[in-house]
Parts: structure tokens; C-alpha cells; sequence
């Protein structure tokens, strides 16, 4: 059973069950408490005197800090060393399970553009992929959870469990294992994210200067993938480096950054004079979940491309998998093209509340 | 919920038909914390009554913009638990009160595949019933749910995912009840 089902039955049967009795009450019998605007007290000249030095007193105080300790100020998409580092290591660990992904797409300058297809039609599976990451670190901040647990894993001390909701819907939960070192004031960790058929190692360093810090995602003593903490002013900022021995074969960057407590994404790829940047956030419309991004691919700083995309999510019980749809508007000069595309996905993840297809255990 | 609030100028100016609105969009998640604490369709209709009342005596108490149905959820678990404490019996699920929740099921739905809501939450306990109900019917954040229960949201997070595997189990392997 999925979780939506069960959620549907519960609402379903409290819908039925949830009397009207709204007619017992009568306003007019009832005294409703109203909101009373504060009285406003008389003040003496004196009082007034002190009252206007101190206003100009806080004024220039607060001046200052708005002018030269706003950096200071800045609240973040994310809370706190352990979400932080949490969420990259997460991130990053769910791209490199996608990596085959990054093979066909960068580098960005070998694109060819050509009249039979659009820029997202050649690259469907770099937006596919990125969607299928990203889809559950954005959205409501409230329902993207960190808690540090007691650790079930004897070699190591901490354990993180976080806590996503798919486009589905669906709680997914993540573990994330790890020792904390502390060597010569250097703060570092080490630790381990596991997924149902892989699982990746990670270091972690504290840094200073321009590069806050650095974590390395390894398998079988390999570094793969690299993520660079460079957020530089209110918008955290991320840099996902994929390695080939020791260089780095392609990259991106991630920012990540909090409206009306909804978490928002952009990635940022960027090869010799080619630029593709797309931004991503959930919605949610009468129970339904959607990711809405927006995209544009410039060449030499000129637009070539840009479109919006709308992607949705439902379980086709039919072919058994998730069936992603996406209904892509792109745009190219004053040529406009509309697409409605179905894409049909097996369950993904190590998710233990990710729903199993009927009639398999 | 930041839309509830839209509701509460024209009540305070006694608008019937904005306390109507605001009623029907709230009571499915009054109901369901009520019931689920005192088992019973009628006094869960008599504390219903209690809970509108007391929300309209203070609503100049409510914050604008904070949750709003947290805060009524949070009147109606109060006011269930002060009729618990003072009717100082045990309530036990009463067969013909529960029966007259089937008697409202509409004729298409046959009764052995539309198990009462006591009935789904039957293999769950108190505090996992009021966090799954918080959660599915009055869609709360859990940092909400966190504070109405009480406890760290850690906590939270773990009965949920608890009571979420018992539910399931239960209902895959069919509810039975008794008419």
C-alpha cells in the first residue's frame, strides 16, 4: 500500500464521518473576543526627550550593522553545520548514483545545435537526472528534516536521518554515518551514505578563505566526485566537482536558497563561452505535487534556448513504475514549441517507505 | 493556512457565512482529533460545539499569521482531554455509538471495505493516532506537530514512521468490525 493511498482512505473516511453542527452555534450568542489595539500611553516631555535620544541611538547602531555587518545577517535555505554538510554529502552522493547522466551532455561546447532538435531534446536525461536529485531537496522547508539519531552502526559515533518528500509525495529517508576528528584545530569527518545497491564514503574538511570547506564522495578509494562549500553572500553555493583520477572532468554549481520557507535550486553549468543555468521549485496544487523550472542555455552570452518545464509524478500500476510527465514549452528566437513528454521510472532509492509495486513484497 | 485567517475579520464582525466557510474547512481534522481521543460520535458533536465556541470567546488570542489550524487543533485536544479527565470513567469504544458512524456511510460504499476511522487507527496507540491524524488530516509541518504533542521532533518523526508500517499492516491484512 502507498503511503498516498493510505492517505487518501484516512481523509476520505474523516470527510465522511465529520458532522455538520455548525448551525448550534449562533454568532450573536456567543462573545467573540476581538483584538484591542494597544492603548497608547501619554508620554511627559521628558519622557519624550529620552525617548527620541534613544530612537536616534538605535537608529545609527542599527545603521551600522545594516551597512557593514550585513553579511551577518544573512539567514540560509539550510540551518547549521550538520544540515549543511548533510545536504551535500546527500546531493552529492545522489548525483553520482546518476552519473552515467554527465557523460552525455558535458562538455556544453561540444553541443550541436540543429533544427530537428531543441537543446533539451538532445540533454533530456541531464534535466531527468537533475530532476530526479533534486526533486526532494527542494520544496518546504518543513518537510525537509536532519535529526541527529544515536548511531545503530558500530564503527561509527553519529548518525544523521533526513528526511525528504518525493514528488510522490512519499517520505523518503536517508542515513547518513560519520566519525568526527578534531587534529590540530582542524575539524574533520569521515563517514558513509548508503543507498539499497551502492553505498559511497565521504571525508569531510573545514577549510578557510573563498572555499569554506571541501568533501571528498569516494568508492573503493577513489574520490568521484568533490563538492566545494563557496558560498560567498546570502545564497548557499555549492560546487560539485567529478573527477577522472586526479581532474576534474566536468563540473557544476548548486544554489540553494530559502523564499517564503520554500527551498529553491539552480544549477549552473558553464564550459568555454557556454552557459546553462536551471532553477527549480516544488509546487503544490490541489494535492498534487509538481516541479516547475525554468531553463535558458546561452552561447557567447546569447540566448540560444530557454524553456519552462513542468514536471508531474503518479504511479502507473499498469507497467508498474513511477510514470514522470513532462509538459516542456521551449523557446528559440521567436520560434515557440510545446512538448508533452512521459518518461516511465522504476522505484528509486533506499527509501524503506517507498511504496512496493502491488502484488511484490 | 495562511488563508484561514482570511476568515477571522469578518467573524469578529459576526459574519455567519464566514464562520461557515471557516467550519467546513476545518472541521474534518476537529473531528478526527476528537474522536480519536474519546471514541465516541456523540460527545465528539458535543466537544466540536465546545471547541468552535471557545475558539470564537478567544480569538483575539490567536497570533495572524501564525497557523491557524494548529492553534484550533491545539483547542480541540485540549478541550477532549479536560472531558477525559473530569468524566473519570474509562472510555471504551461504545458499539451503538460507533455503529451510527456506519449508519452515515452513503449506500455505494459497502461497509466491509469502509473500515470507521477508529477502526484504521485501531492498531495504533494514543500518542501515534493524534501524530498520524495531525499529520494526514490536518496536514501539519511536523515542527507544528512536534510542539502541539510535546515532544522533540525527532520523536515525532520516529512514531510516525511507526504508526505509518503498523496502519499499513493492519489495513493490508483487513480490518475487520462489527456492525
Amino acid at each position: 500500500m502507498r503511503n498516498k493511498d493510505l492517505f487518501d482512505q484516512i481523509k476520505r473516511q474523516v470527510a465522511l464521518e465529520a458532522p455538520d453542527i455548525q448551525d448550534r452555534i449562533s454568532l450573536d450568542s456567543i462573545r467573540i473576543g476581538q483584538r484591542t489595539e494597544p492603548k497608547q500611553r501619554r508620554i511627559a516631555f521628558h519622557g519624550r526627550l529620552v525617548m527620541t535620544v534613544l530612537i536616534l541611538a538605535l537608529l545609527t547602531v542599527s545603521s551600522y550593522f545594516l551597512f557593514f555587518q550585513n553579511n551577518n545577517q544573512t539567514v540560509y535555505a539550510l540551518e547549521g553545520e550538520v544540515e549543511t554538510i548533510s545536504y551535500q554529502v546527500l546531493s552529492g552522493s545522489m548525483f553520482l548514483q546518476n552519473e552515467t547522466s554527465f557523460d552525455s551532455v558535458i562538455p556544453l561546447s561540444n553541443v550541436l545545435l540543429s533544427e530537428e532538435e531543441t537543446y533539451f531534446e538532445q540533454n533530456q536525461s541531464l534535466f531527468s537526472q537533475s530532476f530526479a536529485v533534486l526533486e526532494s531537496l527542494i520544496g518546504d522547508r518543513d518537510q525537509i528534516l536532519f535529526q541527529a539519531v544515536a548511531s545503530d552502526q558500530s564503527q561509527y559515533q553519529q548518525k544523521v536521518l533526513i528526511t525528504l518528500k518525493d514528488l510522490n509525495e512519499q517520505d523518503v529517508i536517508y542515513e547518513v554515518y560519520f566519525n568526527q576528528r578534531i587534529r590540530k584545530n582542524v575539524q574533520s569527518l569521515s563517514g558513509m551514505v548508503s543507498f539499497q545497491d551502492t553505498s559511497f564514503q565521504f571525508t569531510y574538511q573545514r577549510l578557510q578563505g573563498t572555499e569554506l570547506s571541501r568533501i571528498r564522495i569516494e568508492r573503493d578509494n577513489q574520490a568521484i566526485l568533490v563538492v566545494k562549500h563557496v558560498t560567498d553572500q546570502d545564497t548557499l553555493r555549492f560546487r560539485y566537482e567529478y573527477m577522472e583520477g586526479n581532474e576534474v572532468a566536468r563540473s557544476f554549481f548548486l544554489n540553494v536558497s530559502k523564499q517564503d520557507n520554500q527551498v529553491k535550486a539552480a544549477m549552473v553549468l558553464s564550459v568555454q563561452g557556454k552557459l546553462l543555468t536551471i532553477n527549480m521549485e516544488r509546487r503544490h496544487d490541489q494535492s498534487q505535487s509538481s516541479l516547475k523550472a525554468t531553463y535558458r542555455f546561452l552561447s557567447n552570452n546569447q540566448e540560444v534556448e530557454s524553456g519552462d518545464i513542468d514536471l508531474t509524478s503518479e504511479y502507473d500500476e499498469e507497467v508498474q513504475k513511477f510514470q514522470y510527465r513532462y509538459q516542456v514549452r521551449t523557446r528559440i528566437g521567436n520560434i515557440e514549441k510545446i512538448q508533452d513528454i512521459i518518461e516511465n521510472k522504476p522505484p528509486r532509492g533506499n527509501q524503506p517507505t517507498r511504496p512496493n509495486p502491488p502484488g511484490k513484497p | 493556512m495562511k488563508h484561514l485567517d482570511d476568515y477571522l475579520s469578518r467573524i469578529e464582525a459576526r459574519d455567519e457565512v464566514a464562520f461557515q466557510e471557516l467550519y467546513q474547512e476545518t472541521k474534518n481534522g476537529v473531528y478526527a482529533i476528537i474522536m480519536a481521543i474519546v471514541k465516541n460520535r456523540q460527545t465528539t458533536e458535543d466537544l466540536m460545539q465546545d471547541t468552535y465556541i471557545r475558539m470564537l470567546e478567544k480569538l483575539h488570542l490567536y497570533e495572524r499569521g501564525r497557523n491557524f489550524q494548529a492553534w484550533l487543533v491545539q483547542i480541540a485536544k485540549n478541550i477532549a482531554y479536560d472531558y477525559i479527565r473530569k468524566s473519570s470513567k474509562q472510555v471504551v469504544l461504545d458499539p451503538i455509538e460507533s455503529s451510527y458512524v456506519f449508519d452515515q456511510a452513503t449506500p455505494t460504499e459497502p461497509l466491509s471495505e469502509s473500515p470507521s476511522m477508529i477502526e484504521m487507527i485501531a492498531c495504533l496507540d494514543a500518542v501515534e493516532s493524534e501524530i498520524i491524524l495531525l499529520k494526514v488530516v490536518n496536514d501539519l509541518p511536523f515542527r507544528e506537530i512536534a510542539t502541539i504533542m510535546n515532544k522533540p521532533l525527532g520523536t515525532v518523526l520516529w512514531l510516525y514512521q511507526r504508526a505509518l508500517k503498523k496502519m499499513k499492516k493492519h489495513l493490508e491484512g483487513g480490518v475487520s468490525h462489527e456492525k
